[in-house]
């Protein structure tokens, strides 16, 4: 006698688990087919409209815009939109200006307000890319909600859009939010500012004076991205910042040789990582007298030091490949002189490819 | 002592239902990590229209030093080099790292990529075997090669590191077949969160596909069946298996084949541990037991985008042998990090993901496996009923499918890179045959892994027999 039968608890249990897996998986294949059959229609149908639209875009991009723009049908919006904004992002100049006319001719910035106000994802994204690309001031109350979105995605382009749209107004908006927010990638964050320009760079610099922690260290990151200078008095105060973070930060952005006496104080520093910085920074603004200071580093513990003592000293206009020889030979200590030949050999190579 | 008379019914019952519970919460587990996964996948959807926007750099990205481990490689190293120099990122660096090769990867490298020796002053960071020579190359200025004495895999990337410039290093292998976009996608965790470690990405069977000058050029399916099946093998590890982990940030493994680390969070774990088999898991295992220990903030992230593939085994043999030694790597990776297991501070690594991959992955061939050959031997000996055995045989088989459908289901949700629906119509079909021996025959092999692990016998890497003709020159190569 089998000691299990077809109503043992057991049994039932898998039968019923077996079935549900296999109704699931039923049920699972009708999803696939589903989204399968409506991803085609939606293929077909993008097809279609940039087969229609992708002629008049290049006559606008070619400065001969088309006498008559249609309509764009509700379902065509978003792929309407989506070539739109493709094709502006590769643009400059009167070339963008030609589209922007077509689209607003086409009602682009009412497509895309539409969807900005339609609540979901992926579409509110398209309508502020097509926001920003379009650069109309009039649209700044849609977009302002959505600048202090939870989504950094959403929020960081709507930032950029109303940069695009108004770079002034967007100044005092944008900039705190940039040092504030840690969820905006900083990348990011710089290549908005140097579209955004002068009106950006001037907000964050009034601010940095103020700045402290956190949003300092960023503040200066972004300056670094940006290729921007601190006024003298406040790059000095922050080379003295006890924060050993601010101080490089504020090493990455030294360029102006009025800092140079502070700067060769911190090259023998106790922290490894400010002497890094500031033999690098004495590679870019250093003067002769700096050369004996650098050779000295080229002796230090750390090898990073010793890496960037070695590139500095290889980067000095007034110093030749013959004197750098010269001096990997004089040296005592053997892995200076290794750092020195390998910066060398780097160099040659460079020079080898010119 | 009397015993019950009915004693080993009651056995049955238990290991019946013991057997069914396991594969019930199994199962579940998984689809948890499905549903974690959808989410997930929905928001990356949602982005994918940035994605066909022009790439701008603002300079603050991360450089990156591509590291290429390369052990007799030299019908395939000058094509695969070649193409890792085509990547579209704004600074990278690629180190080739030829260990101990027998044949003549080293001078394919030197004449193909006109290498010289230069001087570098090589920074011991982590131990490796001695390194022989160090090369640079006089026409790309990215390219350095590192010639060493053979010492595995996980000693030729702790060779790399240690050479390496750049704050973050990936690891990928001479084989893998990468899309331009590859290091840019892979990246984003680290621009968007500074606690980030380690990322990974999807890794996608190459078989079927076109290639041409190192880049896939066209999907398409595998012919052949075994790698058929590892189609579907692979969308469920990576689409739900591995993102719903990462969701969780207790994802366990980032593949060899493709993977980001920081650079001093590996330096500051050891790097890699050299003659381990499964050494990509290992060492995402101990940074997860280090960094929870020490209670410093961390992620490690998975990439769902398909942006690395890589040539899967077409024939059994060769198939097994990654499957033994897959396995054996796991118990590894396991067996070195026991402390990660209920420990303090553990979290989610170490009270949800690492327990799992205990009991169900690296364990898991036992039951499972044990579970198919009692309920045979129980019918054959009359102690269940054909509709036990029929019922039992609809769970195992019913969960697997439904498994298998669901990471179907997360491709046609996300990335959908087969089009036509006759390709949908062959994956449907493997997601239901592989249930009816496939998995079984994996099963068997992940046992004898273990059962190789257990005797700490020699490791085989075995030789892949490789059909893939993308790696040979094309005309339309640049020279």
């Amino acid at each position: 006698m089998t000691s299990t039968q077809a109503t043992d608890p057991w049994v039932l249990a898998a039968l019923w688990t077996g079935t549900a897996a296999l109704a699931l998986t039923l049920l699972l294949a009708a999803e696939i087919v589903f989204l399968r059959v409506r991803m085609r229609r939606a293929a077909r149908r993008e097809q279609a409209v940039v087969q229609q639209w992708r002629p008049l875009f290049a006559a606008a991009i070619a400065d001969d815009p088309p006498r008559h723009v249609p309509r764009v049908a509700r379902q065509d919006r978003v792929a309407f939109l989506k070539l739109w904004v493709h094709l502006q992002a590769s643009l400059r100049g009167s070339a963008s200006q030609g589209l922007i006319e077509v689209g607003l001719r086409a009602r682009a910035d009412r497509a895309a307000l539409r969807l900005l106000a339609g609540g979901q994802r992926a579409e509110a994204l398209l309508g502020v890319l097509t926001l920003g690309h379009l650069r109309d001031a009039r649209h700044w109350d849609a977009l302002l909600p959505h600048l202090d979105a939870s989504d950094s995605l959403l929020s960081i382009y709507t930032g950029w859009a109303m940069v695009q749209a108004d770079p002034w107004r967007a100044a005092d908006l944008l900039v705190p939010r940039v040092l504030e927010r840690a969820d905006w990638p900083l990348a990011q964050v710089v290549t908005i500012m140097q579209d955004g320009g002068a009106p950006l760079l001037r907000a964050l610099e009034t601010r940095l004076p103020a700045l402290t922690g956190g949003a300092l260290l960023r503040a200066l990151r972004i300056l670094e991205g940006l290729r921007a200078t601190l006024p003298a008095g406040l790059h000095e105060r922050l080379l003295d910042d006890p924060s050993m973070d601010v101080v490089v930060g504020a090493l990455r952005l030294a360029a102006s040789p009025g800092v140079l006496p502070r700067v060769r104080a911190l090259a023998s520093h106790a922290d490894w990582r400010i002497r890094v910085h500031a033999a690098r920074t004495l590679g870019r603004i250093g003067e002769p007298e700096d050369v004996d200071r650098l050779r000295a580093l080229l002796a230090d513990s750390e090898w990073w030091v010793r890496h960037r003592a070695a590139e500095a000293l290889a980067s000095l206009p007034f110093l030749a490949p013959p004197d750098l020889e010269r001096m990997a030979g004089e040296l005592q200590d053997r892995y200076g002189a290794a750092m020195l030949r390998h910066i060398l050999a780097v160099g040659a190579g460079a020079g080898e490819r010119a | 002592m009397n015993w019950h008379p009915n004693w080993h019914l009651i056995l049955v019952d238990f290991i019946a239902w013991f057997v069914i519970g396991y594969f019930v919460v199994l199962n579940l587990s998984y689809l948890t990590l499905n549903l974690i996964s959808i989410v997930a996948l929905r928001r990356r959807a949602q982005e994918k229209l940035l994605d066909d926007l022009p790439q701008i750099y603002s300079g603050l990205e991360p450089p990156i030093s591509v590291l290429v481990p390369a052990y007799n490689e030299e019908a395939t190293i000058a094509a695969s080099v070649r193409s890792m120099l085509q990547l579209s990122y704004s600074a990278y660096e690629v180190i080739v790292i030829n260990d101990g090769s027998a044949d003549r990867t080293i001078d394919v490298l030197i004449e193909e990529f006109s290498l010289l020796p230069y001087p570098e002053a090589y920074r011991v960071q982590v131990p490796c075997q001695p390194v022989k020579q160090i090369y640079r190359s006089t026409r790309y200025p990215n390219l350095r090669v590192i010639d060493k004495a053979n010492g595995g895999k996980a000693d030729a990337l702790n060779a790399g590191i240690n050479a390496a410039r750049f704050p973050l290093f990936c690891g990928v292998d001479a084989d893998s077949i990468l899309q331009r976009d590859s290091l840019q996608r892979v990246v984003r965790p680290f621009l968007r969160d500074p606690t980030v470690i380690a990322t990974g990405g999807t890794v996608r069977i190459a078989n079927g596909c076109k290639v041409q000058g190192g880049f896939l050029t066209e999907v398409g399916l595998p012919r052949n069946t075994w790698a058929l099946y590892q189609v579907v093998e692979y969308l469920r590890a990576f689409l739900f298996g591995r993102l719903g982990w990462s969701a969780l940030n207790g994802m366990l493994i980032v593949s060899g084949a493709f993977g980001i680390f920081r650079k001093d969070a590996v330096v500051q774990a050891g790097g890699y541990l050299p003659r381990t088999i499964g050494e990509d898991m290992e060492l995402v295992v101990r940074m997860h037991r280090l960094m929870r220990q020490s209670r410093q903030p961390y992620r490690i992230e998975f990439v769902p985008d398909p942006i690395c593939w890589t040539e899967a085994p077409e024939d059994r043999a060769t198939l097994r042998n990654q499957r033994i030694r897959w396995q054996r790597g796991l118990g590894e990776s396991i067996t070195n990090n026991w402390g990660l297991m209920f420990g303090p501070n553990g979290g989610v690594p170490g009270y949800l993901a690492f327990p799992f991959f205990v009991l169900f992955e690296w364990l898991g061939p036992l039951v499972e496996l044990g579970g198919y050959v009692f309920m045979v031997v129980a019918f054959i000996f009359g102690w269940v009923s054909v509709q036990a055995l029929g019922a039992f045989l609809l769970v195992a088989v019913g969960l697997g499918i439904l498994l298998s459908a669901s990471g179907l289901l997360l491709e046609e949700i996300s990335f959908h890179i087969y089009p036509r629906g006759s390709q949908l119509l062959r994956l449907g079909a493997i997601v239901i045959l592989e249930n009816f021996g496939y998995r079984q025959l994996n099963s068997w092999w992940r046992l004898v892994g273990l059962y190789q692990w257990a005797r700490q016998k020699e490791a085989q890497w075995g030789t892949m027999k490789r059909q893939g003709s993308w790696q040979t020159r094309h005309p339309e190569d640049k020279p």
